[in-house]
């Protein structure tokens, strides 16, 4: 299986995968780091750690404005690579089973995600650096990094985006262009952010809304959307598990049960 | 047909219930062969192809692969087949080399085994140069090397050379050539007859999802030489009174007759009798017997 995964990352050095994820994490890193820098007293509070609002507000404008766009676009563009080479069939006349074929795809996905959560947190720690060296007095240097608040936050909208993960993958598949699934992801997107950030239960039928309601990111009030708290999890978070196992599963039995490639 | 590496038995399949595209088919491949499957275009053959690599379901009959039914060695079977199906699966954005590793995952093939068949293809000194910017020649040759990697027994190459010019032909057929004395099967398919009647040794014709012949490329031709259209040029067809007696005949113009023999050995038993009645023969032609004419007869006689 490693194997397939690795031939699935080479097929990802392409210019508009990589293109999607520097633009995302410069988009992340750019809206950090004017904040700051316009603001840069609303860090600097005696005695606080400032790498913790440094953290809070990299994993807070990520999951908010860009990882649902980032896993639409992204999930497309790598099925896209096989639809634009005209590829399907004789990746599908090796000797593996399609299952392990569509789960190295998988896996590939989340490495690249994985890739770009690790060059934003790389990324904020620069700006951390960088907003010292203009600020001394915002005192960077004096404390730890700390980025357990930058990871945390990170897992658990992972957790909430894995529903889109689910259906952009499932889309992607059936689809097998690039401008319907992608069109149809960002076109729900829209209508899941208006609906997410009105502070309603409707919220729960809109997994492209969980990475918006599914933790207090302190942008926006959630109160009224009636999370019930399972202690580890949350219902948002079961409810987008079990779209993505749902999701996935489908996606790999109908396209075993696909009578033509 | 005892040695069939490749088989396949009455195969049926269509996409509504009343338009087939195989319909009852059958093929034989002979191990060690080079088949040439011919068929004008919509006969069946990519389908045939997409049917025997498993990426067609629901379809009716049984296709045997080195003596197994696919249905129960799926997808295992497959390592022992390179395939070429319409275009090349080429990845524009990577290089040769990258192409290869790709493939290579899947197989389990070594770095190695990559260098070596870029050498095979004559493609080891491109660089890092990207396969979109190959000709079409190159890209087919990286197909090949795509098929070839995992050193399968069988080579299903569909319509190979598509596109390529007279050289890169010729190219192909050598490294066709070559692999079939190295004891691999090649089942080729075209609808350029010229290419196949140089390149392959057995032969199935297809025509509206049935084979209508099957067999060496010499029973093929004795097949045609038993059904022969001759065209005798003599002096004047007005001497021509008594031939009707021992042979039917058209008059094509007042020097040219045409006739239709069961069996060529009749054509020198004609010459002598226009001979023995004073009629001066200028010229005879029996028409072309190459593949071309012998695939647009048989699918002539069954229409």
């Amino acid at each position: 299986m490693i194997q397939y995964i690795k031939s699935e990352i080479i097929k990802c050095v392409y210019v508009p995968i990589i293109g999607l994820i520097g633009f995302s994490v410069f988009s992340v890193i750019f809206l950090v780091f004017l904040i700051h820098y316009v603001d840069v007293e609303s860090i600097m509070f005696l005695g606080k750690n400032p790498w913790i609002k440094l953290w809070n507000s990299g994993a807070g404008f990520m999951s908010v404005f860009t990882f649902v766009p980032l896993l639409i676009l992204l999930i497309s563009a790598v099925f896209h690579i096989e639809n634009q080479n005209n590829t399907w069939k004789q990746l599908f006349t090796v000797p593996v089973s399609k299952r392990k074929i569509l789960l190295s795809k998988l896996s590939a996905i989340f490495i690249l995600i994985f890739t770009f959560c690790f060059l934003i947190m790389i990324s904020i720690v620069v700006i951390g650096w960088y907003l010292n060296h203009l600020y001394p007095e915002s005192e960077f240097s004096y404390y730890p990094l700390q980025p357990f608040y930058f990871i945390k936050p990170t897992c658990i909208t992972l957790i909430n985006a894995l529903g889109v993960i689910g259906i952009q993958f499932f889309l992607s598949l059936r689809f097998r262009n690039f401008l319907a699934p992608m069109t149809l992801g960002l076109f729900i997107f829209i209508v899941s952010f208006l609906i997410g950030v009105n502070n309603t239960p409707l919220s729960h039928y809109f997994p492209h809304a969980y990475t918006l309601i599914g933790q207090d990111l302190q942008m926006f009030t959630i109160d009224k959307i009636g999370i019930v708290d399972y202690g580890l999890f949350n219902s948002i978070q079961v409810y987008s598990v079990s779209m993505f196992l749902f999701f996935i599963s489908m996606a790999i039995y109908l396209e075993e049960k696909r009578s033509k490639n | 047909m005892s040695n069939s590496i490749l088989q396949l038995r009455d195969v049926s399949f269509a996409y509504t219930s009343n338009e087939f595209i195989l319909n009852g088919m059958s093929m034989h491949v002979p191990e060690g062969s080079i088949y040439g499957f011919l068929g004008a275009n919509g006969a069946g053959k990519t389908t045939t192809f997409k049917a025997i690599l498993g990426l067609l379901k629901g379809y009716s009959g049984n296709i045997d692969f080195q003596g197994s039914n696919i249905r129960t060695t799926y997808p295992k079977y497959l390592a022992k087949i390179g395939t070429l199906i319409e275009a090349p699966s080429i990845y524009d954005h990577l290089d040769a080399f990258n192409n290869l590793k790709i493939w290579s995952n899947y197989y389990g093939q070594t770095k190695n085994r990559i260098c070596e068949i870029l050498e095979l293809v004559k493609l080891e000194n491109l660089g890092s140069k990207k396969a979109g910017r190959f000709s079409t020649g190159m890209r087919q040759r990286l197909g090949i090397a795509i098929a070839l990697l995992h050193d399968p027994n069988v080579l299903i190459l569909d319509e190979p050379t598509n596109g390529l010019d007279p050289f890169g032909v010729e190219a192909l057929r050598g490294i066709l050539f070559d692999l079939n004395k190295q004891g691999k099967t090649i089942v080729v398919s075209s609808h350029i007859l010229s290419e196949i009647e140089k390149t392959a040794n057995h032969l199935g014709i297809l025509k509206d999802g049935k084979m209508l012949f099957e067999g060496t490329k010499s029973e093929l031709h004795n097949l045609r030489n038993t059904n022969l259209e001759v065209k005798f040029t003599i002096d004047s067809s007005a001497k021509l009174e008594t031939l009707k007696d021992i042979h039917s005949y058209r008059i094509i113009s007042d020097q040219v007759i045409e006739m239709h023999v069961s069996n060529k050995n009749e054509i020198p038993m004609i010459v002598k009798y226009l001979i023995e009645n004073d009629i001066n023969i200028y010229a005879v032609n029996q028409k072309n017997i190459a593949l071309q004419d012998l695939f647009l007869s048989i699918n002539n006689t069954q229409n």
